[in-house]
């Protein structure tokens, strides 16, 4: 078993070295200046030609590919990402003062998501083919189906419109404020654990369902047990198992969804650090940003392979 | 509540005329009275007033940063040796010099500096701030090109004669100097700041002006507070400001709505649908509406095939529907005009703009003349044009529709949507044939408008150049009685619009809604984008902003 869990440590260093170069060149490959963006990203189209070559110069943007690329890789390896090319701060600092946003996002969107699913999932089941069956699979279809940025802005418009009111601008973290940061989360939440809380639904439905046609509820039932006993305690405990490993997979997805609903709700995360990041062609930052979300998919996906590997001996051996 | 200013109004008051004056000062009278419920009123100490800009400025060096988003939120940090009076039709008044006085020859100016001005950190303001101000303005590497390709022509050098006394030589006249000294960007900083502090640092902001730096979250906002000492006693009213990064309009305009901000935007981010909502349920907002020193631009790389030839440029000039396109890509917001602001006094009146066949009211005869230019310039079966649209709904609205006129008589134009990035990557390289997008200047002056078509300066992206319009150029900017820059600015449009050397379609008008509590906003003019007057007089009713 150590054996295993070393090559799948080892195996994950090409996967990030891989995809960290795709995402330096691919940023290459795309036309597009910072320093244009320093000179002045408003409506004048004047541009001092020796200011110019001065930034690219001050950035580094002058030196060979090689060059830039072995002096990112070395500094990532120590955890330091440079100086964002348009903040001028430390990439570093902006993670560790970004990180904390998304995820407290994340978790919350996560909670939402897994407390909509599973009692939605287990009526649609118990309820198959009836109103509220149907209201489910509706709920669930459209779960999946719209985007979760036209979702946030519906949010959005129908909170002022109905409300005249919108999240707080100003964040708060939860261990300071928790009902600021509840107000601010909490439709951010929504719009992302929309899309999680539709698919756990819909695995929930299918896997209670199966359950429900086995031996042992059959069982239960012939022994006189009340409906909602079987369902909570025998069927749910054993249909859960896939919903659990489907919502670990889709955290992965919801992080991806974050950079644009942080955009939308104007939530000073990661994901919007990302979206102003490639609209000013801020090298170090995309780097970083996708260096730590490659690290967080590997890591999880690591962990699938350690526990699968406990689970079934011939993955270990394979 | 809705004031609205009409713009042809404010256009003819512009132009200089007494009476229109008077009518305009009556007009922006009229609707700030409307606007405070009727009757004078003391004003109200306290209150922040919060706003929304589309990103994050990159440093806090505004002689460096052209960009309203940097303009915005550091300008009330600061003070120019002149500014603008933006309740008097922008009328050039002195900030920190109490006078000044221009030699005959025009290429002297003596500044008097007001005395006991203090900076932020208690230290005096002297002649030696404004002289390192001055100097720091010419500089490429420490001002934008936008004071620098016109400081580099005329600046002689600024002396001392005492503490308080500045001299600004000259190389020759020159009519723009004083405007730029006016504009939001060409503040006074501390001597030596640049050298001693990084420009991303918060410490470089050390001005004199009514607010001072309170703290600055790259990316979120930034905010700033009443500056206790200022120099104007009792000046400002309200207790700070806070600029929000807010990318996306959908939002703005929500927040707005929710009370979240005190306007949608300076000078901006309001639209007419949304405008028409404030309208039917929001008795207590203002929209505010006036003209814009920016349009709608189509600009032809002249040093280019098709474009390399008059006849296609003036095809496709001849072609542009400029009502259709103002319906479509401004939603009625915008006004047609020449190649400088119609609202400014140099902009030339709509009889004489139609006076030239781009501009006829018989579009059927426009597009006969059109294909017939096209066929004889060789292209009697149509052509193809690669045509270059910055992605944002401003931009590709409009090209939808030069797109349809343009198909009319031939001319196809293949859209290629970039980025902000790529698209001005394209730009600078010269690696288009056409694109579109806003052009915008932050000083209505004919030299800012017009520094875009001279031969060989950097902003001159078509690559147009002709000797004839460079000599004009050249007097002009020598010449400071308006009417008589007026009379060359009139030749200069005259070759312009025979040359065509960009087929822009329409001059936008700037928007913004804000509440009523708001008191002594200043009337939308042409770059209120930059010039807004520091918030200096602005108060808000009971020290509530919303």
């Amino acid at each position: 078993m150590a054996t295993y869990i070393v090559r799948r440590i080892l195996l994950m260093i090409p996967t990030l070295l891989g995809a960290v170069t795709l995402i330096f060149l691919l940023m290459r490959l795309l036309p597009g200046d910072v320093a244009l963006y320093i000179l002045g990203s408003g409506e004048s189209s004047e541009v001092n030609k020796e200011a110019l070559q001065q930034i690219r110069e001050d950035l580094g943007l002058d030196r060979p590919l090689i060059v830039q690329y072995g002096l990112w890789l070395w500094g990532a390896v120590r955890l330091d990402f440079g100086t964002s090319y348009w903040t001028r701060q430390p990439v570093i600092e902006e993670l560790k003062r970004r990180y904390p946003i998304t995820a407290n996002l994340a978790v919350m969107s996560l909670i939402l998501g897994t407390l909509i699913a599973i009692p939605v999932g287990v009526l649609s089941a118990v309820r198959q083919d009836t109103l509220a069956d149907y209201t489910a699979r509706v709920f669930v279809i459209s779960g999946l189906s719209l985007p979760n940025f036209w979702f946030a802005i519906l949010i959005i418009l129908g909170l002022v419109h109905y409300f005249k009111w919108l999240p707080p601008l100003d964040y708060a973290p939860f261990w300071v404020d928790p009902w600021q940061n509840l107000k601010q989360l909490v439709f951010p939440a929504v719009a992302t654990g929309y899309r999680l809380s539709a698919i756990g639904a819909r695995m929930t439905r299918s896997s209670v369902l199966e359950v429900l046609r086995d031996d042992y509820v059959r069982t239960a039932r012939a022994k006189g047990l009340q409906e909602f006993v079987i369902v909570l305690k025998h069927a749910l405990r054993n249909a859960l198992l896939p919903v659990i490993t489907i919502i670990g997979l889709e955290l992965l997805t919801l992080f991806g969804g974050l950079v644009v609903i942080e955009t939308v709700f104007t939530i000073p995360g990661i994901g919007r650090y990302l979206v102003d990041a490639i609209t000013h062609r801020d090298y170090p930052s995309i780097q970083a940003v996708v260096f730590m979300f490659s690290l967080l998919v590997v890591t999880v996906n690591l962990m699938v392979d350690i526990v699968y590997g406990f689970l079934d001996p011939r993955i270990r051996y394979g | 509540m809705y004031v609205f200013l009409p713009h042809g109004m404010q256009r003819r008051a512009l132009r200089g005329g007494g009476r229109s004056g008077l009518t305009l000062a009556l007009l922006v009278v009229l609707g700030l009275t409307l606007a405070s419920g009727g009757a004078a009123q003391e004003p109200s100490k306290g209150g922040t007033i919060l706003w929304a800009v589309h990103e994050g400025m990159p440093d806090f060096d505004i002689h460096y940063q052209g960009t309203y988003i940097a303009a915005q939120p550091i300008g009330p940090i600061y003070n120019g040796l002149l500014t603008f009076d933006v309740y008097d039709n922008e009328k050039i008044v002195g900030d920190l010099a109490e006078r000044w006085e221009i030699s005959e020859d025009g290429k002297r100016i003596t500044f008097a500096l007001r005395k006991g001005v203090k900076f932020h950190d208690g230290a005096d303001f002297t002649c030696a701030d404004a002289k390192y101000s001055l100097e720091k303005l010419t500089d490429p590497k420490r001002a934008t090109p936008l004071f620098v390709t016109i400081m580099e022509n005329v600046f002689a050098g600024a002396t001392c004669t005492d503490d308080f006394t500045l001299v600004l030589s000259l190389k020759e006249p020159s009519a723009v100097v004083l405007n730029m000294l006016a504009g939001a960007h060409a503040v006074m900083m501390k001597a030596g700041i640049a050298e001693q502090v990084d420009r991303k640092d918060p410490k470089f902001l050390v001005g004199t002006g009514p607010f001072k730096y309170k703290s600055h979250t790259p990316g979120v906002d930034f905010r700033a507070e009443r500056n206790p000492n200022y120099w104007k006693p009792g000046l400002p009213h309200i207790d700070g400001y806070q600029a929000v990064v807010m990318p996306d309009l959908t939002k703005i305009f929500a927040s707005f709505r929710a009370r979240q901000l005190t306007m949608t935007g300076i000078g901006r981010h309001l639209e007419k649908p949304e405008a028409d909502i404030l309208q039917r349920d929001f008795p207590d907002a203002v929209v505010a509406l006036g003209p814009r020193a920016g349009w709608d631009a189509f600009v032809m790389n002249v040093s280019k095939p098709p474009f390399n030839d008059p006849r296609v440029r003036k095809a496709a000039a001849l072609a542009t529907d400029r009502e259709k396109l103002i319906e479509i890509a401004a939603e009625g917001w915008g006004v047609p005009g020449g190649y400088i602001g119609p609202h400014t006094p140099y902009g030339l009146p709509p009889e004489e703009l139609h006076q030239y066949p781009q501009f006829g009211d018989d579009m059927a005869k426009r597009q006969a003349e059109a294909k017939r230019l096209l066929a004889e310039a060789g292209h009697s079966r149509g052509l193809e044009v690669d045509f270059l649209v910055r992605r944002g709904p401003m931009y590709e609205r409009g090209a939808l529709s030069r797109q349809d006129d343009l198909k009319k008589v031939g001319i196809n134009l293949k859209l290629t949507l970039l980025d902000t990035a790529a698209f001005r990557d394209r730009n600078e390289k010269g690696d288009f044939q056409a694109y579109t997008t806003l052009n915008a200047v932050n000083i209505d002056d004919p030299v800012h408008y017009y520094s875009r078509f001279t031969c060989d300066t950097p902003a001159n992206l078509g690559r147009y150049c002709n000797p004839e319009f460079d000599q004009l150029f050249q007097e002009q900017s020598r010449t400071f009685d308006v009417q008589k820059r007026a009379e060359i600015t009139r030749r200069m449009e005259h070759i312009l619009l025979q040359d065509i050397p960009d087929a822009r379609g329409f001059y936008w008008k700037s928007a913004m809604a804000y509440w009523n509590r708001v008191q002594q906003w200043p009337p939308i003019q042409g770059t209120t984008v930059y010039n807004f007057g520091k918030f200096e007089r602005v108060w808000c009713q009971g020290g509530k902003c919303m």
